[in-house]
């Protein structure tokens, strides 16, 4: 399935002025500019788009970043100009399955997982998750997903309708990740929702 | 490579973490050594505990045959389990939406490792490389019942480093199950002794916990460690994770043509 191409379609109709999360892109194909939001043109843009892996990493305050769709991608870096590849290899870092999502969701292919299926499907040390209470669950997405995540979620409870117009491409989230699912459990322990385990 | 791979997919699936930023680095180095090469049309990294996620990686991918390499050590829970499930995988071969999914061995099982175990043991000690017939070398892992086929695998690797002759001795040793990493002083008399971490990453155990276990460092993090180390009249020299050995791009590689081999045979068979 095409993926890119009506992607870099639907920026080029953005006339160079989108944005994707915290990001805001500019410029023109072969001539992409990825900026934060928060941030003006004075941030001398990196040409590698493998910068974007150290970028994601870190919020401004040192902390790592597992949740990629967390608000808090530190401003003051800047990558470009990128071709059409580079960006779509960026985007994929800084927002992973973004694009993908928004054009399947766009031509109505992207498939929603309902959460008791995500629930189930577990083995292992998730097996547990399988028990959680609509209670407990409703918690974990208000602590989680809707304090954390700038991601619009597709999944009940609470599931959002995404906006398609204008130049704001949407997060979108089809299925409950594995941090949300770790939540979770962590909730059925009675732990801290942030107590994680590797 | 024994096929046409530019117009594939290769999707590299690691653990990654919730809790240590650099645990995915080494399956984003493979990934971008392979990209530069310009063998897949598409290079893709994907994790259980960090985006993509295994689940959610395939949206994103164009080709319409993908071979995935779980950069893992050993096959085990992950690689029988929880990445077919998640990449809802049906075999070795799978036609999911119209596109041909290859899966992979995971690295740790190539036969090819003996080669990068080797070559990352000469590395640590570097120009100041020990005479190898009074040297042991030490291949670690974790240990226990959680996957005993991380620990077969070493088993395996050290009997055929044994082979080569390479180094007076080569011996297996874990964190948590006999015999003890901990215990290297008794296990050999070699006045030299090498030791590889056989890990995928420099996580907890093999960055954090190994080295206060060989007592090279009371905590590494705050006073590091120095290679070799001596201690008794003998030197140390500690190696980083295996998996973060450049070589591992290559093995990736061998692992892709060893799966179209396997199709091969399979199709041959059914001629």
């Amino acid at each position: 399935m095409k993926i890119n191409e009506p992607f870099l379609q639907w920026l080029r109709e953005a006339g160079g002025a989108a944005v994707l999360g915290q990001l805001r892109i500019s410029g023109k194909p072969g001539e992409w500019i990825i900026r934060h939001c928060d941030d003006g043109d004075e941030v001398v843009p990196d040409p590698h788009w493998r910068v974007a892996r150290e970028w994601v990493k870190v919020a401004a305050d040192g902390t790592y970043r597992p949740l990629k769709g967390e608000g808090n991608l530190a401003p003051g870096r800047a990558l470009g100009p990128l071709d059409d590849r580079e960006l779509l290899e960026a985007l994929n870092v800084i927002y992973p399955t973004t694009v993908a999502n928004g054009v399947l969701f766009r031509s109505g292919a992207l498939r929603i997982t309902p959460f008791a299926e995500t629930a189930g499907r577990q083995t292992g040390m998730y097996r547990i998750v399988g028990t959680i209470t609509p209670e407990q669950l409703d918690e974990v997405v208000a602590g989680v997903c809707e304090r954390r995540c700038l991601k619009q979620r597709l999944w009940e409870p609470r599931a959002k309708v995404p906006e398609l117009e204008g130049t704001a491409w949407p997060l979108l989230c089809p299925e409950a990740c594995n941090l949300m699912v770790a939540a979770c459990r962590a909730k059925i322990k009675g732990q801290p929702l942030t107590a994680t385990e590797d | 490579m024994i096929r046409d791979h530019r117009n594939d997919a290769l999707v590299l699936a690691g653990h990654g973490s919730t809790l240590n930023a650099d645990s995915s680095l080494p399956t984003y180095r493979h990934g971008d050594a392979i990209r530069d090469r310009g063998i897949f049309a598409e290079v893709h990294e994907a994790f259980w505990k960090e985006e993509p996620h295994f689940r959610d990686v395939l949206r994103q991918v164009e080709s319409e045959r993908i071979y995935v390499v779980p950069n893992f050590i050993s096959e085990g829970y992950f690689t029988e389990q929880v990445i077919p499930r998640e990449l809802g995988l049906t075999g070795k071969v799978s036609r999911l939406d119209g596109r041909e999914v290859i899966y992979c061995d995971p690295v740790g099982i190539h036969p090819s490792m003996t080669g990068v175990l080797l070559e990352r043991a000469a590395s640590v000690t570097g120009e100041a490389a020990p005479d190898p017939a009074a040297t042991a070398l030490f291949i670690v892992g974790h240990g226990t019942s959680l996957n005993q086929n991380s620990v077969k695998i070493i088993y395996e690797q050290v009997e055929l480093i044994g082979q080569t002759g390479r180094y007076a001795e080569c011996q297996a040793a874990f964190m948590e199950q006999e015999p003890l990493v901990s215990k290297w002083a008794e296990l050999t008399k070699q006045p030299n002794v090498i030791v590889v971490p056989f890990f995928i990453a420099d996580g907890l155990h093999s960055y954090e916990d190994i080295p206060v276990l060989l007592g090279i460092t009371e905590n590494v993090r705050e006073h590091g460690f120095r290679n070799p180390t001596e201690r008794g009249g003998r030197k140390l020299w500690y190696a980083t994770a295996i998996g973060t050995e450049p070589m591992i791009a290559d093995v990736i590689l061998a692992l892709v043509d060893r799966a179209d081999e396997n199709q091969r045979t399979v199709s041959s068979m059914a001629a």
